[in-house]
């Protein structure tokens, strides 16, 4: 049986917390073991800027189990499936303890942002880019934060449109687009000067 | 010795009836079982077993009147039956006897932690004695804040007619007498506000409760890496999740795990003075 109690007392503390930590929880319905988290993605990272969606399951065992999460918001990172959204994250898995709350879970998952593990990816993609072509990952990861994980995110399908319509080839504008991390003049800048 | 055989064949004959009534109650037969524990009573009338079994079937016939009845029975012989204190705790709660149905429930924790019971039969008496305890602190919060309403308005009446008196004096109708009228109303506001405020509900502090639980803590254990955990919950812990502390994450077996008794009283200290507290939800 999860402890409701538990779980309630954990999101009051959450509602509490949140202008501080920037991490929301909020349950699906009014059955506590489905919910939603928000993380923001950390400063100084290509998912800055960012606000991440966390799609959560608590087993019948919590907080004797780990919650089961993974993103909803598509995110290109080393750990985390860029398919599914899986997260690759020891806490989570076998180094669960249940002194972890949602919030320590979810904060756990806004450091792994900040601080992939290459060596013991979940994306084998992602993490062959991010040794290999460091910038291209960091790229490709602002890109995907731009499109996906922002409220002005629904705007990247126009800039696409506008540059097209400038005369520049469909391919060739997202891949700028992408390589500049979704900054439609500094897309155009560099579509004009190549 | 004849009349030792007669009744150790009576014993061994009520101990049948024993066992032929738990069969009933755990089929739901209630009144077969309250009739072969009736039995087993007349042949002994002295094994405090009985009773608090057939106080258990009268329970779930909610005869609250017949629970009681035989629970004191069961008491008289046998003043350590946690099963017993339980029932009869439950049985007084019916009839609104807050006190002493909440005395009740009281011994049978007390005994039943010290006799290393099942959890979930102190976890049960613990629901229904924190139940009991809000009940209380419910009937009494609001008898005190209405005591303390009325004293506020009189002691508001009163400095006002004082105010009224002083300022009839010739040449006291300074500015200064009324910013010291107002300020003693404020002091006095705030004064009542203040004893108000351990009855209005708010959060336990963090250094009460278990870092599993996050609720106040029952029956505080510590590790030895000085952690203070819910005894039935790092229990648990430990039998399903793996034998570590769960903050340290140090190794921790069961044997290690102490009762904190300061923070037991700490935690009762508190209860005391914040009965909201005790509201489990």
């Amino acid at each position: 049986m999860i402890d409701f109690a538990r779980v309630q007392k954990e999101l009051q503390e959450c509602s509490r917390e949140k202008d501080s930590s920037g991490i929301r929880v909020s349950p699906k319905s009014d059955n506590l073991a489905r919910l939603t988290g928000i993380i923001p993605g950390p400063l100084g990272t290509p998912y800055e800027g960012g606000s991440f969606e966390i799609d959560i399951t608590l087993p019948d065992g919590y907080p004797f189990e780990p919650p089961k999460m993974k993103f909803v918001t598509k995110v290109w990172h080393p750990n985390i499936s860029s398919q599914s959204g899986a997260i690759c994250l020891d806490i989570l898995k076998d180094q669960w303890s249940p002194a972890l709350t949602l919030k320590t879970a979810l904060l756990s998952v806004q450091a792994l942002l900040s601080a992939p593990e290459p060596d013991d990816p979940q994306d084998a993609v992602v993490a062959q880019q991010y040794l290999r072509e460091y910038q291209t990952f960091v790229g490709t990861a602002r890109y995907w934060t731009e499109s996906f994980a922002k409220a002005s995110s629904l705007g990247v399908e126009e800039k696409v449109q506008r540059l097209v319509e400038m005369g520049f080839p469909d391919g060739l504008v997202r891949s700028t687009l992408e390589a500049v991390g979704g900054d439609e003049n500094l897309a155009l800048e560099k579509l004009l000067s190549s | 010795m004849r009349p030792h055989s007669v009744s150790s064949a009576a014993a061994k004959q009520a101990e049948l009836l024993r066992i032929v009534g738990n069969n009933c109650f755990k089929q739901g037969h209630l009144g077969a079982a309250i009739d072969a524990y009736t039995e087993a009573i007349t042949l002994c009338p002295d094994v405090a077993v009985y009773w608090t079994n057939r106080a258990l079937c009268h329970r779930r016939k909610n005869d609250w009147l017949k629970v009681e009845k035989d629970c004191r029975r069961a008491i008289q012989l046998d003043n350590s039956s946690v099963k017993a204190h339980c029932t009869l705790g439950l049985a007084l709660l019916q009839k609104q006897e807050l006190d002493e149905g909440v005395n009740e429930l009281q011994k049978a924790l007390d005994l039943g932690r010290g006799a290393n019971l099942m959890g979930y039969m102190i976890d049960e008496i613990w629901q229904e004695l924190a139940k009991a305890k809000y009940l209380q602190w419910e009937h009494a919060s609001s008898k005190r804040s209405w005591e303390l309403q009325s004293l506020k308005e009189a002691c508001e009446t009163a400095l006002k007619e004082k105010h009224f008196l002083d300022d009839s004096h010739p040449g006291s109708f300074s500015d200064e007498a009324i910013i010291s009228h107002m300020k003693q109303l404020e002091v006095l506001s705030r004064v009542f506000k203040e004893a108000g405020e351990p009855d209005i509900p708010g959060e336990v502090p963090d250094y009460l409760c278990c870092k599993i639980t996050l609720d106040i803590l029952r029956d505080p254990v510590i590790t030895p890496s000085g952690v203070t955990y819910e005894r039935t919950v790092i229990l648990q812990h430990l039998q399903k999740v793996g034998k570590f502390d769960p903050v340290t994450r140090e190794p921790l077996d069961h044997s290690q795990l102490v009762p904190n008794l300061a923070i037991k009283e700490a935690v009762q200290a508190y209860l005391d003075g914040h009965g909201w507290a005790y509201n489990t939800n």
